[in-house]
């Protein structure tokens, strides 16, 4: 097997000090380019031996000015950049962005298409959490177990393929619901895919969960305690590892989450074995939440709103109608304005609570479009975990806390 | 210390030149290094079901000094570009790049204020790959495309190519620094 | 049909929407129990309350916002104990003065509440910072700093977040600031890089 990462890590030794008194503390630098900050974190390491008493995460390296991006783009227009911000998972991104704007216009998506947005909002759930197990469990030794979750992963992405033709950037979502027919094939494969998941999940857990390596790599490292969570905003599995009870899904439930039947783990430790137990769990209610989508979901009725002033018109109408045909042109020329007022959505992303903050002016385009992105926030807490901790410890708490850097810097 | 700096263009370093790019084109060691959400895509190609590494005896390295190939996966900003010219530059010669994705090759859908409009700005390319994000497929062909170039390389030429590369920007500072005045 | 978009679309229909959850509290302002209870304690510097959509804002004035918001965390009533965001707005295009909006998302934990909380100052105006209160606006605030320009009284680390450290075009979220920014990127050593050919699309 030739995937080989351990070798010729790049972590430089870029100043050493000694200080008055007879310790000697040395300053590390972890990244930009560190196999194991998953992607471009870089991160001042203030080392006395090999305990950390100073870390300082530098970031901005994948800054790419969406927030000002959405302040010059129609509302329609602002979609594919936030599929950009957290790449892992982006329906979600969609889910919450859409959400906002439908709040700020007062319209909201028909029931059929509400479910299948559940469905896809779990699914990027389920790809995100396989992504973070794949790549956490490499840094900490255990190789083999990306090959097992990009396996599965990629039947995710398959179903995303199936239904709008792009596996990363999907860019699913529109404004009162969606534009495309949901393939006839679609909820068979997701079935499939339920039928087929949990018994993968039973293999990753064999592997993993009763491994001493794992154990004692995950055990009693990277401690968090529940006050300090709150305090420090943290959210997702971050807040519930130390077993505060804040699932946006089940504290103010958006879409269809309340007619769910499913439970929000939590963990009573707070390291980082708790959290991987949490989002182990949470992947197991992500399949239970998309199997009763699929149970209740009418089968058949309109995915999009139609009479709305607020959404494009379909398809047919546009080639039958003069008035459709305007409406059209109007909504493609010049957008759509909503009233003026602000408002703050907040869903559960895969990493924790997501806010879009929409301010519009009463014209087509934003006038401030903020993300409130999760793994952002949680990134305060690799300071407060990386106190006192040894660096080999490092990239288990990074791992631990989910990152995706461009939804950190935006 | 290699050929090009003992012998001129000749049958004998042709003919070496031919097998080592036979070597150098079947195994192409790349720099494990994502900027953005075409990393995702192309860590998806190493992975189980695209598997590039093994077809194409591509491994990955997560140091510049052990790697032939950069794949520039993703958008270069400001702040990263001076990373991404230094790793570039502790790869030992022979060295090729792979654009990936519309960021790395122009600046794809963020034009903003903070985005270098193009990797090439930054380094030299020799393939471009088009996409947002490019599907693995589409990074196959690049790097087949890749090979093909690798089977021409000539190290002589290349060696005169880099001395004139050089010389051209000793020259174009120097325009530069005529017209601006001297640098502030 | 423009006309008809100014003035707002479709009529609400009642009943439950999958975006409103009524998890902001009452929607009248005079029954709100943070509304109240904060023009009770701080007559002088509660501007307004506003309800847009469910969601209830409190203006207040800048120089209280510290104690407003310790008020609102350790009010035994109200415990409004998570920070979810705090960001700014660049006003400058909607009204003259004062140029910037300080909002600050929180969210009560035990009631299951969101409140928004704005002040509005100028620019160049020190704004209390929040990480005495809640240590996670430490990087909020940097962030907003960094975007904005705006500086924040009592914050521990106010320096450069996303940005380089030695940047010097300003802060690029200001409504002033170009999405283009000013100058292009320039390799060291090609001081006079050809034009770009995307500049063609460049818009006004
Ligand atoms: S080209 Fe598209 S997918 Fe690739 S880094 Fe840029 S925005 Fe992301």
């Amino acid at each position: 097997m030739s995937l080989e990462i351990s070798q010729g890590t790049p972590v430089e030794i870029s100043e050493e000090r000694a200080l008055t008194d007879s310790r000697r503390q040395m300053v590390l630098n972890m990244g930009p380019q560190h196999p194991s900050t998953h992607g471009v974190l870089r991160v001042i390491l203030t080392m006395e031996g090999e305990t950390i008493v100073g870390c300082d995460p530098v970031l901005g390296y994948l800054h790419r000015g969406v927030e000002k991006l959405g302040e010059t783009h129609r509302y329609s227009q602002f979609v594919p950049w936030t599929d950009r911000t957290d790449y892992v998972a982006a329906p979600s991104n969609n889910l919450g962005y859409i959400l906002a704007v439908e709040r700020l216009c007062g319209i909201e998506a028909p029931e059929r298409a509400t479910y299948w947005r559940m469905i896809m909002g779990e699914l990027a759930r389920l790809a995100s959490h396989l992504v973070w197990l794949g790549t956490h469990a490499l840094d900490i030794g255990a190789l083999s177990m990306s090959l097992y979750c990009f396996r599965e992963r990629e039947l995710i992405l398959d179903i995303f393929e199936t239904f709008c033709g792009a596996r990363l950037t999907t860019n699913m979502m529109e404004m009162g619901g969606f534009s495309r027919p949901i393939p006839d094939n679609l909820p068979g494969m997701v079935r499939d895919f339920c039928n087929i998941f949990p018994e993968k999940q039973v293999e990753y857990e064999s592997l993993l969960s009763a491994n001493p390596i794992w154990l004692s790599r995950t055990r009693g490292v990277g401690v968090i305690e529940p006050d300090a969570a709150i305090s420090m905003s943290l959210t997702g599995a971050c807040l519930r590892g130390s077993g505060i009870n804040y699932d946006v899904r089940k504290a103010t439930p958006y879409l269809y989450y309340d007619r769910m039947d499913f439970e929000v783990p939590l963990g009573t430790r707070g390291d980082v074995y708790d959290r991987y137990l949490v989002r182990m769990e949470e992947m197991r209610q992500s399949i239970s939440i998309i199997e009763q989508c699929l149970d209740q979901m009418p089968t058949d009725g309109p995915l999009s709103l139609t009479e709305s002033p607020y959404v494009i018109p379909p398809h047919d109408s546009v080639m039958k109608t003069a008035e459709d045909m305007q409406r059209h042109f109007i909504w493609v020329i010049k957008g759509f304005s909503p009233p003026k007022g602000e408002v703050y959505q907040a869903i559960e992303h895969s990493k924790g609570e997501l806010g879009y903050y929409v301010v519009s002016d009463g014209t087509p385009i934003p006038y401030r479009v903020r993300l409130r992105t999760p793994d952002f926030v949680n990134l305060q807490s690799l300071p407060y975990m990386a106190q006192g901790a040894a660096l080999a410890d490092v990239v288990a708490l990074i791992g631990t806390i989910d990152i995706v850097l461009g939804s950190v810097d935006r | 210390m290699g050929i090009e700096d003992r012998f001129e263009k000749s049958i004998l370093t042709t003919s070496v030149d031919s097998v080592f790019n036979w070597a150098r084109r079947s195994s192409l060691w790349w720099l494990q290094f994502g900027l953005a959400c075409c990393a995702i895509e192309m860590i998806s190609a190493a992975m189980p079901r695209f598997d590039i590494s093994e077809r194409f005896g591509m491994l990955y390295r997560a140091s510049p000094r052990q790697a032939d190939l950069m794949i520039v996966s993703g958008t270069v900003t400001k702040k990263m570009a001076p990373v991404v010219r230094q790793l570039y530059d502790q790869m030992a010669e022979p060295k090729w790049v792979i654009s990936m994705g519309s960021c790395a090759n122009i600046g794809g859908p963020f034009d903003t204020y903070a985005v270098v409009q193009g990797v090439d700005q930054v380094i030299p390319v020799d393939v471009y790959v088009p996409g947002c994000p490019p599907l693995p497929e589409a990074l196959y062909y690049g790097v087949l495309e890749l090979q093909n170039k690798v089977i021409r390389y000539d190290t002589i030429a290349r060696k005169q190519s880099v001395d004139e590369a050089e010389a051209f920007r000793e020259q174009s500072r120097a325009e530069a620094q005529a017209e601006l005045g001297p640098r502030r | 049909m423009a006309e008809e978009q100014q003035t707002g679309g479709p009529a609400d229909s009642p009943g439950r929407r999958i975006w409103a959850t009524g998890h902001w509290g009452p929607t009248e302002p005079e029954e709100h129990p943070a509304v109240i209870a904060v023009r009770e304690r701080f007559p002088d510097s509660f501007v307004d309350a506003v309800n847009f959509r469910d969601e209830m804002t409190i203006r207040v004035d800048r120089p209280a916002l510290r104690e407003i918001v310790l008020f609102l965390r350790d009010e035994s009533s109200l415990r409004y104990n998570f920070l979810s965001d705090l960001t700014a707005v660049d006003m400058l295009r909607l009204r003259d003065n004062p140029r910037f909006d300080v909002v600050v998302q929180l969210y009560s934990i035990p009631r299951r509440q969101r409140l928004r909380v704005k002040a509005a100052f100028n620019d160049g105006d020190p704004v209390p910072s929040m990480t005495l209160l809640y240590e996670g606006a430490n990087w909020l605030e940097r962030e907003a700093y960094d975007m904005f320009g705006i500086v924040f009284e009592g914050h521990p680390d106010l320096r450069r977040m996303l940005l380089p450290d030695d940047w010097d075009e300003g802060h690029p979220l200001r409504k002033d600031y170009p999405l283009r920014g000013y100058r292009e990127y320039v390799q060291p050593g090609f001081e006079n890089p050809a034009p770009r050919v995307r500049s063609r699309f460049r818009r006004p």
